[in-house]
């Protein structure tokens, strides 16, 4: 069905990505930035409409950042991540950076995950470890440890609240109930697989640090690295030790001293054969198939995938994993290396330092009541769109749509531009009012006093203007893809979703008009200088989606 | 898409003096112990349960819910009971502002942050704790004792993990329960 040379690309966008409509999405500009090549963004490239592959530059408001430096918006994927802290979801724990690789990542507490569910296991305690007569009734009400008495004799166990899976199933049982991960540590080390990792670690290990013995690597390597290689090896002399104690450098360290090594392993052939100790992975075909066509006792590809070590094929085999650690992020533009979000270190805390988001500096665009009933094709409907100004200034919104694009001459077009042609749209869009000032955005109280404003002084094609927001009428009209591609076959039961792009211009208007009319009070001063950062900006320009319904065409 | 207008008919809701809005057909037991933070909207049907409350004497908030925060229809709100030594017994819950509760749900959760945007037919399980800035889908079923760290986005069932809300939802949550309470909540 998709093999068909240029096929409804509307169609193709709707269904690669389902945007649950109606919604306004916001195209990040940095495709274009890439494209250009340059530091600013170029006429050209801001004014091409969003294409049919652009979908994964559309995205919701909230979700877009904002860089000052650059004075651009920057979506989720132009941003650079670094790891601010690390935390375990479950006891809500931060985690040392420098203990985080030595417990792999995972809690090394007493946070478990269910291997069958992926639920969080409670531990339970029991007088008596009578396994089987444990299992039926465990929940976390089952026999309670008596307070002070002979708690020697109480085991512990894990129980899944959500599948009642529990941990003697696979025979796991705790003297303590606390510290239950350095319990399990004997236990996990003496996996057959674990032990095999080792064997290999030391084999190779052996054979490494002879290589290290030998002496310095030679100063004169060319390739990837090259340049701290040579400030690790020659130049300036630094060890590898140094280079490691550098977060961002660590990888290099340690590569640059592997690679020289491996080639040295590589001319002297010295390396011996390796032979497993332990006799591993050779799963009996026979006993897979017999376990396949027992489907009950067979793990899901889900729940091998969350077993990391053997990718365990039974049930019985499947054992309580550690909970994954969960990271708190900073982000930087990646075109300036500017921070735009920067959270708290603490865990638990859920404010920034530094948080810079579209939302405070380009107006939200959202769809108003009432809203249309029902599209139909060929039938025009009247849109309200609504405008909101985050800005302490008053703006000015130009708007334009793509539809001059529509109906140029495709003949000589090869597919390659039929391609990258701009995204048609199914509609046919006249903006009604496509220049408008939105007031500026004030504190709560300071909008009691004035009304909206009168609906006959209103200027044509602007439903309603009140406050920070103006809504405006768009005038949408569905059109039947059919006439506009003739050649595609005829019955296909895609739902279309009616969506139009549109270029919006947010001028905004300097602090003298409104200072003019407004009494500056005691709050007014004070809110200001509360928000620094809602300060005036340049003019900025973006493309918006907006996705009305579907239709079946 | 902004959510449409929701209008109400005076005699159907009860005011209090710090502007909670109650359904009358709303079962609400043990008022004395439930506390409300102020513009606070319970629905129509929506039941909640500050009689089942801790064995002993003494007054106790059993249910502590804060402001602007939203029941839609046929909630159940039922603070979490477990047997710890012996003894059966049921603990306070606590929700606090700017929390969502979509139709249907039903939640016996210990504790619930701020910006909390729980779906239509979700159950949250005994003593569950919820953290700030969270969102829990439709139909979600989280387990007993989860603990949803913030910034999640949970569904399923049992719920898990499913994507991360960006850093501006404390706004976004915050501006959509104050809109809908002064804005869309209005008379008939």
């Amino acid at each position: 069905m998709s093999l068909s040379p240029a096929p409804s690309s509307t169609a193709a966008w709707a269904e690669a990505a389902r945007i649950p409509v109606p919604f306004v999405y916001y195209q990040c500009p940095c495709r274009n930035l890439r494209a250009s090549q340059g530091d600013v963004l170029s006429f050209d490239s801001l004014t091409q409409p969003p294409q049919g592959a652009d979908i994964l530059t559309l995205f919701p408001l909230p979700r877009l950042y904002f860089c000052q430096e650059c004075a651009r918006m920057c979506c989720p994927l132009c941003v650079a991540e670094e790891i601010a802290c690390y935390y375990c979801p479950n006891c809500l724990f931060e985690v040392p950076t420098a203990s985080v690789k030595a417990e792999r990542n995972r809690c090394g507490r007493n946070c478990f995950e269910c291997p069958v569910c992926e639920n969080t296991l409670s531990v339970v305690s029991m007088v008596e470890p009578t396994p089987l007569a444990g299992a039926g009734g465990a929940g976390p009400a089952a026999i309670p440890a008596s307070p002070g008495g002979s708690s020697s004799n109480n085991t512990h166990y894990l129980t899944c609240g959500a599948c009642r899976w529990d941990s003697l199933e696979v025979g796991l049982q705790f003297e303590r109930p606390t510290g239950l991960a350095s319990q399990l540590q004997p236990h996990e080390d003496a996996r057959k697989d674990a032990i095999e990792f080792e064997n290999l670690r030391q084999h190779f290990e052996k054979f490494l640090k002879s290589k290290d013995a030998n002496g310095p690597t030679p100063a004169s390597h060319v390739g990837a690295g090259g340049l701290l290689r040579g400030l690790s090896g020659g130049g300036l002399n630094l060890p590898p030790s140094l280079l490691a104690t550098i977060p961002g450098l660590a990888s290099f360290a340690s590569m640059s001293r592997r690679s020289s090594t491996l080639r040295a392993i590589r001319a002297e052939h010295k390396l011996e054969a390796y032979s497993s100790s332990v006799d591993l992975l050779k799963a009996d075909d026979a006993d897979r198939e017999s376990a396949v066509v027992l489907s009950t006792s067979v793990t899901s590809l889900q729940q091998r995938l969350h077993q990391p070590n053997d990718h365990a094929v039974h049930k019985t085999a499947l054992y309580p994993q550690r909970i994954q650690l969960r990271t708190k992020r900073s982000k930087r533009c990646r075109k300036c290396d500017h921070i735009v979000v920067k959270p708290e270190h603490k865990a638990q805390s859920t404010r920034f330092s530094i948080k810079m988001m579209a939302s405070n500096h380009v107006p939200s665009i959202t769809l108003a009541h009432p809203f249309p009933d029902k599209l139909e094709w060929d039938v025009p409907v009247r849109v309200i769109v609504r405008f909101t100004n985050p800005l302490d200034v008053p703006i000015q919104v130009a708007l334009a749509t793509a539809q001059s694009t529509i109906g140029t001459a495709t003949a000589d077009r090869t597919s390659q531009d039929l391609q990258n042609e701009p995204e048609e749209g199914n509609c046919q869009i006249t903006l009604l009012a496509p220049n408008f000032v939105v007031d500026a955005a004030r504190d709560i109280w300071d909008y009691d006093d004035d009304a909206a404003t009168p609906a006959a002084t209103l200027p044509v094609a602007v439903h309603q203007k009140a406050r920070n927001f103006c809504c405006v009428y768009v005038q949408v009209t569905p059109k039947r893809p059919g006439s506009r591609q003739p050649s595609s076959e005829p019955a296909r039961f895609v739902v279309e979703t009616i969506k139009f792009s549109m270029l919006v211009h947010v001028q905004p208007l300097g602090h003298e008009q409104t200072s003019s009319t407004e009494v500056p009070g005691p709050e007014e001063t004070a809110g200001t200088a509360a928000k620094p950062d809602k300060k005036a900006a340049g003019p900025l320009s973006c493309w918006v989606v907006i996705g009305l319904g579907d239709l079946i065409p | 898409m902004e959510d449409p207008p929701c209008v109400y008919d005076r005699s159907e809701y009860i005011e209090t003096d710090t502007g909670n809005k109650v359904s009358r057909y709303s079962v609400i037991c043990g008022s004395q112990n439930i506390v409300l933070g102020g513009k606070t909207v319970i629905q129509r049907d929506c039941m909640v349960r500050g009689d089942l409350r801790r064995t002993g004497a003494g007054h106790a908030v059993v249910v502590a819910i804060g402001r602007y925060c939203f029941l839609g229809e046929r909630c159940v709100v039922r603070p979490p009971c477990k047997t710890y030594k012996g003894q059966f017994n049921y603990y306070p819950m606590k929700i606090a502002d700017h929390v969502f509760i979509g139709e249907d749900s039903v939640i016996e959760a210990a504790q619930i942050g701020s910006y909390v945007h729980i779906g239509k037919n979700c159950i949250i399980g005994r003593f569950a704790i919820i953290k700030d800035c969270c969102r829990i889908l439709d139909g979600a079923v989280v387990p007993p004792n989860a603990v949803i760290p913030s910034f999640s986005v949970y569904g399923g069932n049992p719920a898990r993990l499913v994507d991360e809300l960006p850093e501006s939802i404390q706004e976004v949550y915050e501006q959509h329960s104050k809109e809908f309470f002064e804005e869309k909540f209005v008379l008939a």
